[in-house]
């Protein structure tokens, strides 16, 4: 008999909201995250080949104020994963001394450390004496601005961990894609608490990456609106800390269990092209899949919360899917990308801290949007705060690599 | 979760076959000020690099797909896969440094998503839909890998876990990643020896297929690596490397270790220290300093190591031992134990 694993612990970081509680509060009040221009002049603009503004949250101005926070730490990154990390920890009721522990290991789903491109670009494959002499960031030209040890090695150090972190990446759905081992461990006894952080910086890379593929918003992103021209990414950070329920400790009441989760691909047709898109049938099968292991059948399912990037194609699989399995059952769905940014990696961790306020106050914050969500029609989305019992919550997670995951959640009765 | 053991039952690895002497190139000082710096340091004067022969084995991605049937078919599994979509089988590959495609001149979009995103061509072309995910662990990949498959196997998550990656070689990276290793060998208290003024590298692609152990027997697969012990162990409180206590190898001093495979950090101080650490663990073993015996590999080395004993008839028990600058290292007991 497998062991149940619980959720006891949530925290974030993201230009939006800088706590858990933060997040919920400013979703409930119907606030909206600040898009900035990705770059600062047409100069730059023109440099990258971009006719049109782009825009995202880079969690810039929080991530100096953390260096300050955290004097230890000389690199921005780490200080914000050390800061997220000590609010979930915070918030289940342990102190930072357990990541030291054996039985305690850290998984990060992310793409891990790449360096910003704005730093060579220019000088990377040729340049002369003068140039580098108006250009100090070459430097950042160099392996450790590549390797993720440069990350994990401080991290590690700062906690003490006794175990190595494993980075696992499958683009937008890797946090989801990060819970599936640390769950595989924590059943089969090997540790006994996993942090699962999730993250992705918005490089220029990033920027240059998504640009090519057509898929960021030159106007506007309305996750769920054929209005929608893209996605407006925005750099997050969200932590989760699961445990097994027969390890869990008195001063602590978890809501929920990981139910099941289920993983796939989904193959493009053909050999010779990337998936870039993903069939709405890969993304039903999946859902059914874990439904499946759950043992749970789709009337039951309470509340959805599905991916809803911004890109229409990819939205319009997702309804097209979430149509199929449950139009015509009670299931209510709700995304917030409008309003936190596209938070790329982390976005199913942030849904998670979402999930977390669901179950423990039986309450759905509202789906809110600046434009005309026409795809959400004859879908149970809701647009009122609600109060209500919810038993069973699935949650999607889709990546432009092809992967998606679905994870059910159930609510623990303590009565 | 059953704790049956995990056997490697085919690989792949394609080596770079054109030989390159590196100098830095005149019109840029960056490239030449690195050098300089680093033969400074290091002593290292010549770098010969085997890259991917455009002509023959194609870019790094023609060489990860190659690599990737041979280890395919080297377990038996080319055309059983071809026949149905699998979901029961997954990919976990790695590169060196994360996403890299931008260094090429030429890069497109197509390619900077299979390079540094997924090389999803790997699964349309043998119909893989189970998990698979990307990983970031240098020259711990390996491991790191053969632990997650394993995880995915005992878990039932996954039957069959395909595990590797690509090395390429690119002179701002290989320069300055010397430089870093070199500067973390000094704080770890471990000296600098110049005496060699070449280093070669070899870009290349390696894959090898992971399954439960009594998964194979159907199949016409005749190799098979058993894994006995892969585990991680902390080497971050070590202010000396000279401190590090035995290479954690407790409870395994009653297997008979015949050879020890190190060096897989590159750096010959290194495998001199580890040697010494494990004369006292397995004084009779034979120590193989894998950078002497074939060059450096970067993050593909374990995986080159494991090529190379598959496809040989001893049988005898075999540690791979790996550290590197995360802090980590790993240790990894295997024997052959092929069908008769």
């Amino acid at each position: 008999m497998y062991s149940k694993v619980v959720v006891t612990g949530a925290g974030c970081l993201s230009d939006f909201a800088q706590t858990s509680s933060e997040l919920v509060t400013k979703l409930a009040q119907g606030e909206f995250v600040r898009f900035q221009p990705v770059f600062e002049n047409n100069m730059l603009k023109s440099m990258f080949g971009f006719e049109h503004d782009v825009k995202y949250a880079p969690l810039e101005n929080a991530r100096k104020k953390l260096l300050k926070q955290y004097k230890a730490i000389k690199k921005e990154k780490v200080a914000a994963l050390v800061n997220v990390t000590e609010q979930v920890l915070a918030d289940s009721k342990l102190d930072t001394s357990v990541l030291a522990q054996k039985n305690t290991r850290v998984f990060w789903g992310s793409p891990g450390n790449h360096p910003d491109l704005l730093s060579f670009i220019r000088e990377l494959h040729s340049n002369e004496s003068i140039d580098l002499l108006f250009n100090k960031k070459i430097t950042d030209l160099h392996a450790d601005s590549f390797r993720n040890d440069t990350l994990t090695q401080p991290y590690a150090e700062y906690f003490q961990l006794q175990n190595p972190i494993l980075t696992v990446s499958s683009a937008c759905s890797s946090a989801l894609n990060a819970m599936i081992p640390a769950i595989a461990m924590l059943q089969s006894g090997q540790i006994d608490r996993a942090l699962v952080l999730s993250w992705q910086e918005v490089s220029k890379f990033d920027i240059l990456f998504m640009s090519g593929l057509n898929i960021m918003a030159k106007q506007s992103s309305l996750p769920f609106s054929k209005n929608s021209d893209g996605l407006m990414p925005a750099y997050g950070i969200a932590g989760i800390l699961l445990e097994r329920s027969d390890n869990i400790r008195d001063e602590q009441t978890p809501h929920f269990t990981v139910k099941a989760m289920s993983s796939r691909r989904a193959l493009s047709g053909s050999a010779n092209s990337a998936s870039m898109g993903v069939s709405f049938r890969s993304i039903s099968q999946t859902m059914q899949d874990v439904l499946d292991k759950a043992g749970v059948a789709a009337k039951d399912v309470d509340l959805i919360y599905p991916h809803g990037n911004g890109i229409t194609a990819s939205d319009q699989s997702e309804i097209s899917a979430l149509s199929q399995l449950f139009s015509s059952h009670k299931a209510k769905i709700v995304s917030y990308t409008e309003q936190t940014g596209y938070l790329l990696a982390a976005s199913g961790g942030f849904d998670l801290i979402l999930a977390k306020d669901a179950f423990e106050n039986s309450r759905i914050i509202p789906i809110r949007s600046k434009g005309d969500l026409d795809l959400t029609q004859d879908m149970n989305f809701v647009f009122k705060e609600c109060q209500t019992d919810i038993k069973c919550l699935l949650k999607n997670s889709i990546g432009i690599d092809g992967s998606i995951v679905s994870c059910l959640l159930e609510r623990i009765d303590h009565a | 979760m059953l704790n049956y053991p995990i056997s490697i039952s085919g690989s792949g690895l394609v080596e770079g076959s054109k030989k390159r002497l590196f100098v830095p190139r005149l019109n840029n000082k960056y490239e030449q000020s690195l050098y300089e710096k680093i033969e400074k340091t290091s002593g290292i004067q010549y770098w010969n690099v085997d890259q991917f022969d455009k002509e023959t084995q194609g870019r790094h991605l023609d060489a990860v797909s190659q690599a990737f049937e041979q280890a395919m078919k080297n377990a038996g599994l080319y055309r059983k896969i071809n026949k149905k979509i699998s979901q029961r089988i997954g990919i976990v590959y790695f590169n060196m440094y994360g996403p890299t495609s931008f260094m090429n001149k030429e890069f497109q979009v197509k390619e900077m998503y299979q390079s540094d995103v997924f090389p999803a061509f790997l699964l349309n072309n043998h119909n893989i839909t189970g998990y698979s995910v990307r990983l970031r662990g240098e020259r711990n990949g390996l491991f790191q890998g053969l632990e997650l498959a394993r995880t995915l196997i005992q878990s039932g998550e996954l039957d069959i876990v395909v595990v590797g990656g690509v090395f390429q070689t690119y002179s701002y990276l290989y320069l300055t990643e010397m430089q870093a290793a070199l500067d973390w060998q000094v704080s770890k208290k471990i000296k600098i020896n110049k005496a060699s003024s070449e280093y070669a590298l070899h870009e290349s692609a390696g894959f090898l297929v992971v399954e439960a152990s009594n998964a194979d027997e159907k199949r016409q697969s005749k190799l098979k690596l058993d894994i006995n012990e892969l585990n991680a162990y902390s080497a971050l409180k070590a202010n000396s490397l000279f401190e590090l206590p035995s290479l954690n190898t407790v409870g395994q001093e009653s297997i008979d270790i015949e050879q020890c495979y190190l060096g897989l950090n590159g750096r010959d101080e290194i495998a001199q220290l580890e040697s010494m650490l494990l004369k006292d663990l397995y004084p009779s073993a034979k120590h193989v300093n894998t950078y002497k015996e074939w060059g450096d590999f970067a993050n593909i080395n374990g995986i080159k190591v494991l090529h190379e004993h598959i496809h040989n008839e001893d049988n005898h028990n075999s540690l791979l031992h790996s550290m590197d600058r995360d802090g980590s290292a790993w240790n990894l007991i295997f024997t052959n134990n092929h069908k008769k």
